[in-house]
């Protein structure tokens, strides 16, 4: 089966072989032709001559399949919108400084670790052993001596939990677990 | 039959609905003609360029409602570079000189501008519903338009659009008078909506069913809107984070109490899913459960959902249900119809998520299921075989192994003899898409047996001519062809060149259909448009007649080559 996309540009002349998409196996070259009949009730694997050419196992053969154009078929606002997720997470992580009043030294956490509010204000109780108090929109939180804060980007000193989690850890720059009677009209209700 | 006044033949014809008994009954003398058309309120147009909009109106002066379609199914699939066409704009033109007392407008893989949604918002006085599906090309600035002038809207729905999110405040322009709203879904924008505003809407539309949020809404402002709104039959949640507090939990338990009315369910984006128990006693109601954007839904707080939902007759999720998880589902959702899987991951092939097993065990124990979207990454033909008999009674079956060319893993053979037993066991089937490793036969299997089908789409199968030819030929009802990287050439595209009249159009890309091959077709049938395209917006059109034409798109026309093609695309 020929079924390569050796479909050819017009007279442009871009001579783009090097990097046209291929469907064949990688590391195949020409026509499909020896791949589709070698296949039939035989193990492909064992025909290839090329290193790299397996049966999909590896990292190589792997990313050239990933690369055909419009395929597996899914729309491209699906197909975007995990691009998003696994944007979200980058591979390094998000280290801030945290700071907690009266504490002599300060520590670091990594907010990607924490898919939300509820793992990180749980970690930051664990670390400095301490309670934060119940969080709501209007009054911020009720029912503990500290309250958690952290610095955005532009050095405001901002409540944990108003914005989405995203939006947070993309604009916190550090954290401050301050105490509630140093904070005024910030958002406590003790 | 003359004898009739022609009142009594309109109050008949109001009594048919569909689109394709219409037609039929337009067709069956003048007089039916003429009744007919006068008094047509929706129009379905699915190829724009098929028909223009004086044409259209000049046949329908009474349309209130239409429905069009753009570009070709692939584009979805970025196989269509941007500029191509599908613009809406001299339509809205023609329809606010014309047609001011239109009411509806639903597009799919159409571009809509900012200025077309402007001139659409302060040209219909009585608009009432704007669905667009799959557009691109406008902004929130449109949308705040549409908002702001449309005093009796009804239905917004925007289904996974990509519009440029301006973060702006186009919610805030609906009216304080517009009160109608019964439906507003804009889960597709990325960016914030006014909570304020948004609540305040929603508090005064007593109206409203379909409520679909984007993941930028807040689980806070998602309870107060919950709070306004009891009767909702349809919400999307955006984001559903924070459990820790107990109070919230307790809140949202309470306020779903009363939601006695919830149908259906999608969005997810955010997941915390140890709130997901508060909501059991919706999942128990649900007909309708969308969590295909809900990766953070997964494993055991999955299942444990799952085993609510009994009464579910649509289901969408993604693979990380597993085959252990479809097996939870056939056991719960006997009243299931439609089941859509999709990928979670793009790369990482050898993680068998789903397999033909899960397959397997929703068509035993799903007897009402007859609509299929299944990734996965391998299946058996013995899969295939056993859900065709499982099954008779699929309209839409389509199948994408994410493996181009995979054959059966066990036996090593092409999957024609699975996909074929589907054909012939499945004798209303209306949809068709098939992957793996296929031959002619399979084919020659969807020749003989699809009666029904009315779409097939194609990529990487097939070994010679005769395949396309099988098809062609056996396929009666065939409307659309879609074939990808297939060893068609030109003898397969000549071989019945009437047929495509019958058709609404044929795609073929990366095949071995070469230039001299649609030139001839070009010429042999006036009433088509073939038009072939470069991979992208920089290619040239070939000259020599024996290269082979990457995209080729045609479709039957009423109105000739259209004018709005940019360059790299050429009408031979």
């Amino acid at each position: 089966m020929s079924c390569i996309a050796n479909s050819t540009k017009g007279g442009g002349g871009l001579h783009l072989e090097d990097t046209e998409l291929r469907l064949g196996l990688p590391g195949t070259k020409g026509t499909g032709k020896e791949f589709l009949s070698s296949s039939r009730g035989s193990k492909r694997a064992s025909e290839e001559g090329d290193s790299d050419a397996g049966r999909g196992d590896d990292q190589a053969s792997l990313a050239a399949k990933a690369q055909v154009v419009g395929w597996p078929p899914i729309r491209s606002y699906r197909r975007n919108s995990f691009q998003q997720k696994k944007a979200a997470e980058p591979a390094g992580g998000i280290y801030v400084k945290v700071s907690m009043d009266g504490a002599p030294y300060l520590r670091k956490i990594d907010l990607n670790v924490y898919n939300g509010y509820p793992g990180l204000l749980k970690a930051l109780e664990d670390m400095f052993k301490f309670t934060i108090g119940d969080y709501s929109e209007q009054e911020g939180y009720r029912g503990s001596e500290f309250l958690p804060t952290y610095e955005d980007k532009d050095g405001d000193l901002m409540l944990i939990g108003d914005v989405p989690w995203e939006m947070f850890a993309s604009s916190c720059r550090r954290l401050r677990i301050i105490r509630a009677s140093d904070a005024k009209g910030l958002g406590c209700g003790v | 039959m003359n004898y009739f006044p022609e009142e009594v033949l309109e109050h008949i014809f109001d009594c048919v609905t569909s689109h394709k008994d219409r037609n039929a009954v337009s067709s069956v003398c003048k007089t039916w003609y003429k009744v007919e058309r006068e008094s047509r309120r929706r129009v379905f147009i699915g190829n724009c360029y098929a028909i223009n909009a004086e044409r259209m109106m000049a046949r329908f002066p009474g349309l209130r409602s239409l429905v069009l379609k753009g570009k070709p199914h692939f584009a979805d699939f970025n196989m269509v570079p941007p500029g191509w066409g599908a613009f809406v704009d001299p339509w809205i033109k023609a329809l606010a000189k014309a047609c001011p007392g239109l009411e509806e407008l639903r597009l799919k893989r159409m571009v809509v501008s900012d200025e077309s949604l402007e001139l659409l918002s302060t040209s219909f006085v009585n608009f009432k519903s704007l669905v667009l599906i799959s557009c691109e090309g406008f902004s929130t600035d449109g949308l705040a338009a549409i908002a702001a002038n449309c005093r009796h809207l009804r239905e917004l729905d925007l289904q996974e659009n990509e519009v440029d999110d301006h973060k702006g405040h186009w919610l805030s322009c609906f009216s304080e008078i517009c009160t109608s709203l019964e439906s507003l879904n804009f889960s597709c924008l990325k960016g914030e909506v006014n909570s304020a505003a948004l609540v305040n809407l929603v508090a005064r539309s007593p109206n409203l069913r379909t409520l679909r949020l984007n993941h930028q809404v807040s689980f806070d402002t998602l309870l107060k809107i919950l709070v306004n709104a009891p009767h909702l039959v349809d919400l999307g949640i955006g984001s559903f984070v924070r459990d820790s507090n107990a109070e919230i939990y307790r809140k949202l338990k309470n306020v779903l109490l009363k939601y006695v009315s919830i149908r259906s369910l999608s969005g997810f984006f955010n997941v915390s899913p140890r709130c997901l128990p508060a909501m059991y006693p919706v999942f128990m109601n649900l007909t309708s459960l969308n969590l295909s954007y809900a990766p953070g839904i997964h494993g055991n707080e999955l299942i444990k959902l799952i085993r609510h939902c009994k009464k579910l007759q649509r289901l969408w999720i993604l693979d990380n249900v597993g085959d252990k998880g479809l097996r939870v589902v056939a056991a719960t959702c006997k009243e299931l119809e439609e089941l859509r899987v999709f990928p979670s991951h793009l790369e990482e092939a050898e993680n068998a998520a789903v397999t033909g097993e899960g397959l397997v065990a929703i068509s035993s124990g799903c007897p009402k299921l007859n609509s299929v979207l299944y990734f996965c990454h391998q299946m058996t033909n013995a899969a295939l075989i056993t859900v065709a008999k499982n099954c008779p009674n699929f309209i839409r079956f389509r199948l994408c192994i994410l493996d181009p060319q995979k054959p059966d893993p066990v036996t090593m053979e092409s999957l024609d003899e699975g996909f074929g037993a589907i054909v012939q066991s499945c004798k209303r089937l209306r949809r068709f898409s098939i992957s793996g490793l296929l031959t002619d036969r399979v084919f020659l299997y969807i020749g003989m047996y699809a009666e029904q089908l009315e779409m097939l789409s194609i990529a990487f199968a097939g070994d010679t001519d005769a395949a396309m030819g099988y098809v062609l030929r056996g396929c009666k009802k065939l409307k659309k062809l879609e074939i990808r990287d297939c060893p068609f050439g030109d003898k397969a595209l000549l071989m019945d060149m009437g047929k495509y009249e019958t058709m609404r159009s044929l795609w073929m890309s990366s095949c071995e259909v070469t230039l001299g091959g649609c030139k001839k077709l070009a010429r042999h049938m006036p009433s088509l448009n073939v038009e072939i395209m470069g991979e992208n917006e920089m290619d040239n059109i070939p000259d020599d007649e024996t290269q082979k034409v990457s995209k080729m798109f045609l479709y039957r026309t009423l109105i000739g080559p259209r004018q709005d093609a940019p360059d790299f695309v050429c009408t031979l």
